[in-house]
């Protein structure tokens, strides 16, 4: 466990100046509009990155520009996917590092408190029953519902202890996925399809509505998450310790617990199940940027947008169909979590 | 700050921890608080704390204020805590560690501010660790763990220090390094309460003691040198020591020989 001792040269002048980690961020954010962009272009239809422009242009600006099919691809096709990926990878990156701080432990992701497997409860009932134009609605439910359950079972005396918490939630779940393995044990092969595929996660569904609703629910989500990272900080120490550093701990949980889960809940009901991202980006992001989680929120969130736009850039173009997003998050995060775990083992253990 | 506890009792559901516990730490006062295990200890000093909030903190009073429904960053600002030295999951600077301090300071939104800088840069040169302010907490040896942590409570800039056996797993040096720190801050006037389990650091570095006993009651407080006598250490340790004086400082020299010879 124990890692040798290096030598450290003292510094000059104790400075909190943190112009480096700010100057990460903005690139990290250029890289992000870089692959945005690129995403636009390529696709089983290569479109021009000066064709992309024009199309840009006329539809923000209104500028007159002819244009027909590749209009429709960039503008409705692609773009709303990546928007949506740049929104759920925000979302599930930046949930995952606040669980993670406040569980004190970077193996932890967004889903633990069960909400992934409420929403896909969710689904599986509009799925089998029809329930017209509501499995979003459905799966967004549940997946609240499951995550105030495990936080309901696991409060005891005005106290929610943490290990109480995660195991309630490993509860939870279970009884979730229980009913939805009934649900597929009863349904047709034809709705058994439509929810393995719900369930392996995808962006192939995006529309501007679906963007209009996400996009600000997520904004603020994030935004509220960011102006309580110091607090977070603080609570990583410990409730005690945070207690006697002038916290509110069981405030601020609640206030980090229900964003957290909001804006995971929101993504998982528009796009299923996307694993890894919330476990792997947040990690990611602290092994550059650090822990303190004012930078670390929203590096991991812009890291979260990087990622997702390549996995679904990837998803859409690698086959002639479309792959399963949930399938490629987990075939690029489990080979880098095992190499996390191999070479810093240290770190990992906590 | 004066801390006062007047008939404090505590227990966890039906056991009873703590019971009728008086006591009082005028300030400028370093307060030892002593005794064997599990004699509720700990448990006194999570009520002094705070972070156990419950109808008992209306016994305890910083100057004459009762703890009981005192917000927590308005405690904060009165008093600190040192906990015993750990491995954090983060490895946070210790700089950050130290700034920590700062948090009942600072506003709802925003992080520190400039003085909240100033603060912690103070404190990391009161107790000597300003070379280690840009390691990170989770390498650093015990000794200087437990330093970060007194220097996250010098930057809280409280009266009133509370602090949990923050010897106990250090070498000699840094034990001793560690009360020369403790007692250079309480020239400033601060009040503090330190857990010990060593009756010989009771004597040297403290200015009073309260000893509890087995039932969670208080069995003897004041003076070291009037308290720890021979028959409070036999009450609580049995016969195992006694009390001994080089020059004109006390000493408790256990029994050699019977330890020799088991």
């Amino acid at each position: 466990m124990k890692v040798s001792q290096k030598i450290y040269k003292a510094p000059k002048k104790i400075s909190f100046n943190n112009q480096n980690k700010k100057k990460l961020i903005g690139t990290m954010g250029l890289l992000l509009v870089l692959v945005m962009a690129a995403s636009l272009c390529i696709g089983a239809y290569f479109i021009d990155p000066r064709e992309v422009f024009q199309i840009l242009r006329h539809k923000l600006w209104r500028v007159p520009v002819p244009n027909g099919m590749a209009g429709t691809i960039v503008w409705d096709i692609r773009l709303t996917r990546i928007l949506l990926a740049v929104t759920v990878g925000a979302a599930l990156a930046s949930s995952g590092a606040v669980y993670q701080g406040i569980f004190r432990n970077p193996l932890i992701e967004p889903y633990i408190l069960g909400v992934s497997s409420g929403a896909a409860f969710g689904a599986a009932l509009a799925i089998l029953f029809e329930f017209p134009y509501s499995l979003q609605l459905l799966a967004f439910f549940f997946g609240m519902l499951a995550v105030t359950a495990t936080y309901s079972v696991a409060r005891m005396n005005g106290e929610t202890p943490l290990v109480t918490l995660i195991l309630s939630g490993v509860i939870i779940s279970s009884l979730f996925s229980a009913m939805v393995s009934i649900f597929q044990y009863i349904g047709t092969e034809e709705q058994l399809r439509r929810l393995v595929f719900w369930l392996m996660g995808g962006l192939y569904q995006a529309t501007w509505s679906d963007i209009k609703t996400i996009l600000p629910v997520v904004a603020v989500g994030v935004l509220l998450l960011w102006m309580n990272a110091w607090k977070l900080n603080v609570l990583s120490l410990g409730e005690t310790e945070a207690k006697t550093l002038g916290i509110h701990t069981e405030r601020t949980k609640a206030v980090l617990m229900v964003t957290a889960t909001a804006i995971t809940a929101i993504s998982v009901s528009l796009t299923g199940i996307i694993g890894w991202v919330g476990l792997m980006l947040p990690h990611a992001a602290r092994l550059i940027v650090g822990p303190d989680h004012r930078f670390l929120i929203p590096l991991a969130a812009i890291m979260g947008s990087i990622f997702l736009v390549i996995c679904d850039t990837l998803a859409r173009t690698i086959s002639t169909g479309e792959v399963p997003i949930g399938i490629i998050t987990a075939i690029l995060g489990a080979p880098y979590l095992l190499f996390l775990l191999r070479r810093r083992s240290n770190y990992m253990g906590g | 700050m004066t801390i006062h506890v007047e008939q404090l009792s505590f227990s966890y559901g039906s056991h009873q921890v703590l019971r009728e516990i008086s006591f009082s730490v005028p300030k400028g006062q370093l307060c030892g608080l002593f005794g064997p295990n599990g004699t509720g200890k700990t448990t006194l000093f999570k009520c002094l704390t705070g972070v156990m909030p419950g109808k008992h903190e209306q016994h305890i009073f910083l100057e004459d204020k009762p703890l009981h429904g005192m917000p927590p960053k308005q405690r904060a600002q009165m008093m600190a805590y040192v906990p015993q030295e750990h491995t954090p999951p983060f490895p946070y600077q210790v700089k950050e560690v130290v700034l920590m301090g700062r948090t009942p300071y600072m506003g709802g939104v925003y992080g520190p501010k400039t003085s909240d800088y100033e603060a912690a840069v103070e404190a990391m040169e009161k107790t000597g660790i300003t070379s280690l302010a840009e390691v990170p907490y989770t390498q650093l040896s015990g000794g200087q763990r437990q330093l970060t942590l007194l220097a996250r409570a010098f930057a809280q800039q409280t009266e009133m220090l509370l602090l949990d056996e923050p010897t106990a797993s250090l070498d000699f040096k840094n034990q001793m390094l560690l009360w020369k720190t403790i007692r250079s801050n309480m020239k400033a006037g601060k009040t503090a309460i330190i857990c010990t389990h060593d009756p010989n650091h009771v004597f040297w570095f403290c200015d009073a003691v309260v000893v509890l006993g087995r039932q969670g009651s208080i069995i003897a407080q004041g003076r070291p040198q009037d308290v720890l006598t021979d028959e409070v250490l036999r009450e609580i340790y049995g016969e195992i020591s006694q009390v001994e004086q080089i020059g004109h400082r006390s000493v408790v020299m256990p029994f050699l020989d019977t330890v020799m010879d088991m």
